[in-house]
This record gives C-alpha cells, sequence and structure tokens, in this order.
C-alpha cells in the first residue's frame, strides 16, 4: 500500500510540483500502512467524526484539513481547514 | 520536509509523556476555517445557509463540479474558494505504471476561483471497483478497513486569483 501511494504521490509531484493530500482516518492509516511516517509531504486529510481530534495519524505533526461530520447541517460533509482562510487561500493557489 | 519528519518523530514519544506537540497546533489554530464537501449523491445543499453560518470553502468532487458550482457561484460569488476535486482515471493495475488524467480546464475564466485536483488511490485489494470509489469518496472512513484510500490533490493553478 505505502508504496503504491508513493508511487502515485511521487508521479503527481513530478507533474504538478505538488503532493497530494491524503484523506484518512487514524484507523485506516494504522491497519493498511503500519502507520507509515512517510508522507508528512502529503497535506493531511483527517477524517474522525468527534468533537475534536483524538489521534492525528503517525507522520503528521497535525492534519491540514479536518472532516469532522458526514453530516454537515447545510449539507454533505463538514470540513475545518486548520488554518487562517489567508492561510487555506494561499495553500489552494499553490 | 526535514520540519515534518521531526515533528513526526516527536509524535511518536508522546505516548510516553505529556508532550503537547500533538494538540499544541491545534490550539493555536482551533478554530479554523469552516467548509464542506459535496457528491452529486448529497443534492439539497443550502450554499447560503452555509456561508451564512461562516462556510469559506466548498471541496467538489470534479464529476459533480458542473453542476454543484452552479449553485455555489450564485450564491457566493467571488467570496467562495471553490475547490475542484478531480476525478482521477481509474487505476487498475499497481504499484505501477502510474497514470493520471490531465487537468481539465476551469469551467470558464468569469467562475470562481481556485483550481483544484483528482485523485483516487484504490487499494490493491479491489482493482476493479474504482467507479465504487467515485461515488463513495466522502464515505471511504467508513470503509477503511477495507484498506481504500481515497486522496484529493491540492490546487495546482488559479482560475480568477
Amino acid at each position: 500500500m505505502t508504496a503504491w501511494v508513493k508511487d502515485f504521490g511521487d508521479a503527481y509531484n513530478s507533474k504538478t510540483g505538488r503532493y497530494p493530500m491524503l484523506y484518512t482516518t487514524a484507523d485506516w492509516w494504522k491497519t493498511c500502512t503500519g502507520n507509515s511516517e512517510d508522507f508528512g509531504d502529503y497535506p493531511l486529510v483527517l477524517a474522525q467524526y468527534a468533537s475534536s481530534i483524538s489521534t492525528v495519524p503517525s507522520g503528521w505533526p497535525y492534519q491540514s484539513f479536518w472532516q469532522n461530520s458526514d453530516s454537515y447541517s447545510y449539507g454533505g460533509d463538514s470540513d475545518l481547514w486548520n488554518g487562517s482562510e489567508d492561510s487555506l487561500k494561499a495553500f489552494a493557489k499553490g | 520536509m526535514p520540519f515534518i519528519k521531526t515533528a513526526a518523530s516527536l509524535l511518536l514519544a508522546t505516548g510516553l509523556g505529556a508532550t503537547a506537540l500533538p494538540s499544541a497546533p491545534l490550539e493555536a489554530r482551533a478554530s479554523g476555517v469552516q467548509g464542506f464537501d459535496i457528491s452529486s449523491y448529497q443534492s439539497n445543499v443550502d450554499f447560503a445557509g452555509a456561508y451564512k453560518d461562516g462556510a469559506r470553502f466548498v471541496m467538489i468532487k470534479v464529476s459533480d463540479f458542473h453542476t454543484i458550482l452552479v449553485q455555489a457561484t450564485q450564491v457566493y460569488e467571488r467570496e467562495l474558494t471553490v475547490y475542484r476535486l478531480l476525478k482521477a482515471q481509474p487505476i487498475l493495475t499497481s504499484p505501477s505504471p502510474v497514470t493520471m488524467t490531465e487537468h481539465p480546464k476551469p469551467v470558464s475564466s468569469a467562475e470562481a476561483t481556485t483550481l483544484p485536483i483528482p485523485i483516487q488511490v484504490p487499494g490493491p485489494n479491489k482493482q476493479n471497483t474504482s467507479s465504487l470509489m467515485v461515488e463513495a469518496g466522502p464515505m471511504m472512513a467508513k470503509l477503511s478497513p477495507e484498506c481504500w484510500t481515497w486522496s484529493i490533490i491540492p490546487p495546482v493553478r488559479t482560475v480568477t486569483g
């Protein structure tokens, strides 16, 4: 799994100069990658449906986005950018 | 990024002590920016309500982008940062070669904002069910024990700034 993700991410990075964001739960990361620490360059989109984050997967000091609910009041899934609106725009523009 | 590696190492150590590292960045930026992600099956979206309540971005899966963007731009106009999640080329072999779709053109230069990008990373166990991945993207957390993942690629360029 980690080899596959890495291959994909490297290929994407070579084309765009950026790494993909990685959407996962802490449990998935543990189960499927053995808590790999090799993907810190990939912005983390952490799915954890709770009122607060209890576990950030191994390899990241913090998440970039937190998907904290699959039932956002106005539709879809709720996400929180871990930073300011300016930093979000900066991130988006690469 | 050496910083990331170092921080990750410290993170591992927190189980043994009272290091505040994992929580410190979260506390420092606890408020964050509210947003949401939607797919076409999530049809009842109240963009105006979300905006009034503070949402400032939305992530939209690319296969649904055109339809949803029309609604979104009517509400947010230039205020909204729209992230477009591109639908990746189905990847049926792993680990290589890796193929990717070209970044599609923006809907129009007049329409909102920031251009996003694609990807889905199917796990090795279900290589022929990428269509499921597309439809079930936001539900990946529930499917996590089966070792799927869904990755989103950050925007690489801006349409209108």
